[in-house]
């Protein structure tokens, strides 16, 4: 009890498609994360993190082992567990608000409510103004704005984040990550956020969950000290952030 | 900046004016090329009745056929046909629908009923809605029932299979994102699979009812004593060839009616609509 999320023993088996082998995507995986944390996880490709994610989005079953959240075992998708999807997943025919408001219209809020709430979390990613726009009228960056704004209006307690800044190009992500670091800071929640690039799991996280493929499994796990609020500008400098960035990109790289 | 606007106002209004004309040109040309066929065949048609190679009761002249129209018209009998025509068509394409809609929802998100379903609505897929002619007689008798089951038959399969086509290619990244925000199946029917499936959708009705004109027609010569395709085929013992070619004019104008004005703007609209949001 008193972690958010358990994995206990955690194991998925997909079958070769080759042959008849057997591939472990996770194999015995442990990991605790506590109330209103923030966790990154990285790894090299096929070390299981993002099948990990959505295991504890329920949108994919586990072969063995046990998700919990808040003690209960996941079963299937829920509301109390948002996500942020790589490719922005908004559905196109509603506006930038319409999208937003989907959770709380789900959650039966009337329409007045839900105007409000979506309209407060969009002002919160720094969209207020496009309000009822179309997401192609929207650049990546926004779009994902968007998205993040949609998981937070159900305020989720688990907060699940796939490679979320993967598509946006360098100056963008920048923004977005500093503007993650001060929107978590404001809506505390626990974060699950998986990504390829160091530099961003150092920058967003109170630790850094390293995992390796073949078997995928938790490698190690780092406590990043760094104090917030941090902001790119002070990186460059900060040894802490620097030391750790160089000692995780050595466990990623094997 | 203001005085600016000012001073360019003038040709700015020009320049406006100039569009305006433009897109009306546009318009009209649009109109011109639309009737221009029409005419063309109406001229030949008269050009090959004036030589006089056939009797009139074999090929008539549009003449003649212009008399049917004035002569049916006046008595009512033609508005009566169409009335019993489009009628047949309208419920047997609500049937079709509200069949065939839901039910294709049903089989594009849900696996087990595809298995269940798939095999037998290909089966009778295969059989022409004409072929249904004798058991729908003995079923329904000669009487519009048996037409607007036979017009059900042609709208249920092309609705049911664009439907269920449209469902399955929405994106899986879309319905995980109803599915993470709690969506219960049915908020994810009506909140991701229909909206996301409307293009298909919309194309489905529209073959619908081209097929179940057919059909209709089709159908009417047999199953009933009303209906354009029953003139067009009682008045053959006749010699009476005006009302034949009138029928079929009718029902060509009928349908181009119908597409030009109904169904073509809804599925453009639809479509295009959902081509700039699916373009990113």
């Amino acid at each position: 009890m008193g972690a958010r999320v358990a994995a206990r023993r955690l194991t998925k088996i997909y079958q070769d498609p080759s042959g008849e082998g057997e591939v472990f995507a996770l194999r015995n995986l442990d990991l605790e994360i506590e109330p209103d944390e923030f966790v990154c996880i990285v790894g090299q490709s096929g070390c299981g993190k993002t099948s990990f994610l959505h295991m504890l989005a329920g949108l994919r079953e586990q072969t063995s082992g046990e998700i919990l959240v808040d003690g209960r075992p996941v079963k299937g998708p829920g509301a109390d567990r948002g996500m942020v999807f790589q490719d922005y997943a908004l559905l196109p025919w509603k506006t930038a608000r319409a999208n937003v408001e989907l959770g709380p219209k789900i959650r039966g809020l009337s329409a007045s409510d839900r105007r409000e709430i979506a309209d407060r979390f969009l002002t919160i990613v720094g969209l207020a103004g496009f309000e009822d726009r179309y997401p192609h009228e929207l650049s990546g960056g926004m779009q994902q704005r968007v998205g993040i704004a949609r998981a937070l209006a159900n305020e989720p307690p688990v907060l699940l984040m796939d490679e979320p800044f993967a598509a946006v190009d360098a100056l963008t992500r920048i923004s977005l990550q500093e503007n993650m670091e001060r929107i978590w800071a404001n809506q505390k929640t626990t974060v699950v956020f998986v990504t390829h690039s160091v530099d961003e799991a150092v920058f967003l996280a109170d630790r850094v969950v390293v995992m390796a493929p073949r078997p995928g499994r938790v490698d190690s796990i780092f406590k990043i000290d760094v104090p917030r609020p941090r902001v790119w500008a002070e990186m460059e400098t900060d040894s802490t952030f620097n030391e750790l960035r160089g000692a995780i990109l050595r466990k990623v790289l094997g | 900046m203001r005085g600016q606007e000012t001073q360019t106002d003038p040709e700015l209004a020009q320049r406006r004016r100039r569009a305006r004309s433009a897109k009306l040109a546009d318009r009209a040309s649009v109109a011109v090329m639309f009737m221009l066929p029409f005419l063309i065949l109406v001229v030949i048609w008269q050009a090959v009745s004036s030589a006089d190679l056939y009797p009139p009761y074999i090929f008539p002249s549009p003449l003649d056929v212009w008399r049917t129209l004035v002569r049916t018209s006046m008595d009512g009998s033609l508005f009566e046909h169409i009335g019993a025509s489009l009628f047949r068509l309208g419920l047997g394409f609500v049937a079709g629908t509200a069949i065939g809609f839901p039910l294709a929802v049903l089989i594009g998100i849900n696996k087990t009923a595809s298995r269940f379903f798939v095999p037998p609505i290909t089966f009778f897929n295969s059989i022409p809605g004409l072929a249904w002619i004798p058991l729908a007689i003995l079923w329904f008798g000669i009487d519009y029932k048996a037409v607007t089951f036979i017009i059900f038959n042609s709208v249920f399969f092309p609705v049911a299979f664009s439907t269920i086509a449209g469902i399955r290619a929405v994106p899986q990244n879309m319905v995980n994102a109803g599915r993470t925000l709690g969506a219960s199946p049915l908020d994810l029917v009506r909140e991701v699979y229909i909206p996301g499936a409307l293009p298909s959708i919309v194309t489905g009705m529209r073959l619908g009812v081209a097929y179940g004109w057919r059909a209709l027609i089709g159908g009417e010569m047999i199953a009933t004593s009303t209906g354009l395709g029953f003139v067009i085929f009682d008045v053959r013992q006749r010699l009476d060839s005006g009302v034949i070619v009138l029928g079929m004019i009718v029902m060509g104008v009928l349908y181009l009616a119908m597409d030009q004005f109904i169904l073509r703007p809804l599925e453009t609209r639809t479509i295009e609509r959902w081509g700039t949001v699916r373009a990113q």
